[in-house]
């Protein structure tokens, strides 16, 4: 009876153990550091194993707390693989969604060249939310990257705010220099409850200008950067708590475009 | 190193806010093309307006959603600056941002106002009126031609903007 006891422990201690390692696998976070030049070292972290499919996720906000990272370890469960470059960090500039627009536009291109050479990932989605599609815009622009044999497979802007200046009223919006200079498929998500939505016929004209195939889908019920924001209603709250799944269907949905 | 890091990011700060603030809350003279734009739509009522009722005024048009804060903020000023501007050929007029009748009468049950408001319920006024951004404000002439535009919410009913737009009518 004792035996049978002390074997029944080993063998729930064993598969704990396999669960734990298991867990650990799906959701293995990993930092590394990319050395740009003498001054910048921009750290990466990555969530998940190993994939087909591989995320470059431009985040106006990093850390433990952010909304970012806890998406991450939910796509990392359903099979992805999440790389997070760290543009901030590197320039000692806080997490203002308006400084991740300031990041030279070669250091983006750096990033995006080192993670593509070194992922086992088959397909590569660029990942941006608000002002950190500024970044995902000046690297889809480089003509070195376009003619790689490209791991990249598009990107994905939610609720992208790319504009130059806010747009004043009674003119047309002006965006950052690098709009309408890339090749790759782009699907824009746009809120419902945003001004924005009426400026996605706008924003896709300048960003087909140079071959990219685009989509929009608005978010229904939802303002702009709905996860980013400190006053968010039940909807986007709930929203938020989707936001990998909205992620996931709309990879589907752009590797179709 | 921690001291240069916490210096860089309080600068940032200063300097954002400073940018937020050059960016919202001014008048702008208008150079854009759309000189005399038209506007033909129905308010909650089912009521037909267009802006050719309005010529002879100094009209502020404005465009906003029940889910912009800062709108929420500014209509109460907004119906104080009428109230100032009484007897005088002044006017606002607003339109909804492509909402559902029940959204714009639920926000006016808490925010009433005294000016119409009208609904572009396709979004197609918003678009002949390159609309991007709310709230957008528009001042036009006794003509109906857009003199001024304004991004952002601001205390209409102020002494300075009561004076610039009194000084419009006597121009």
């Amino acid at each position: 009876m004792q035996t049978l006891t002390f074997h029944r422990w080993i063998v729930c201690c064993a598969g704990a153990l396999l669960l734990a390692t298991v867990a650990f696998a799906v959701h293995a976070e990993s930092r590394s550091t990319l050395e740009i030049n003498d001054e910048v070292e921009i750290d990466i972290v990555t969530f998940g194993k190993p994939a087909k499919t591989g995320i470059i996720w431009f985040a106006c906000r990093q850390g433990e707390d952010a909304i970012e990272f806890d998406t991450a370890r939910r796509l990392a469960s359903r099979g992805y693989q999440i790389y997070f470059p760290d543009m901030l960090s590197a320039h000692f500039l806080s997490s203002l969604p308006s400084n991740i627009a300031r990041i030279p536009a070669a250091e983006v291109v750096t990033v995006l060249r080192h993670i593509m050479d070194t992922t086992s990932a088959e397909r590569l989605y660029l990942l941006a939310g608000a002002r950190a599609a500024v970044p995902v815009i000046r690297g889809l622009a480089d003509k070195k990257l376009q003619q790689m044999d490209s791991k990249l497979k598009g990107a994905l802007l939610i609720t992208p705010r790319i504009y130059k200046t806010t747009p004043d009223p009674g003119s047309e919006p002006v965006y950052i220099d690098e709009t309408g200079l890339s090749i790759h498929p782009i699907l824009v998500l746009e809120g419902e409850r945003t001004a924005n939505r009426w400026g996605l016929a706008h924003l896709t004209a300048m960003l087909e200008k140079s071959g990219s195939r685009v989509q929009t889908d608005l978010i229904d019920g939802v303002r702009g950067y709905f996860y980013l924001r400190n006053d968010q209603t039940p909807t986007e709250m709930e929203m938020t708590r989707q936001l990998d799944s909205l992620i996931h269907d709309s990879l589907q949905k752009l590797g179709a475009i | 190193m921690g001291f240069y890091r916490h210096l860089v990011l309080c600068l940032s700060l200063v300097l954002t806010g400073q940018q937020a603030q050059a960016a919202a809350g001014q008048l702008k003279e208008y150079w854009g093309n759309l000189t005399s734009p038209e506007i033909e739509l129905p308010d909650l009522q089912g009521r037909h307006h267009s802006l050719t009722e309005y010529r002879g005024n100094i009209l502020l048009v404005q465009f906003w959603a029940t889910y912009c804060t800062p709108c929420r903020t500014e209509m109460p000023t907004m119906n104080r600056l009428l109230e100032k501007m009484r007897n005088k050929p002044f006017k606002i007029v607003t339109v909804n941002m492509g909402e559902s009748p029940e959204q714009v009468r639920q926000f006016l049950r808490e925010v009433p106002v005294d000016f119409p408001v009208l609904m572009d319920s396709d979004g197609s006024t918003l678009g002949r009126w390159k609309v991007f951004a709310a709230p957008a404000n528009f001042i036009l002439d006794k003509q109906g031609k857009i003199i001024f535009t304004l991004y952002g919410a601001i205390e209409w009913d102020s002494d300075e903007m009561v004076g610039r737009l009194t000084a419009l009518i006597e121009e």
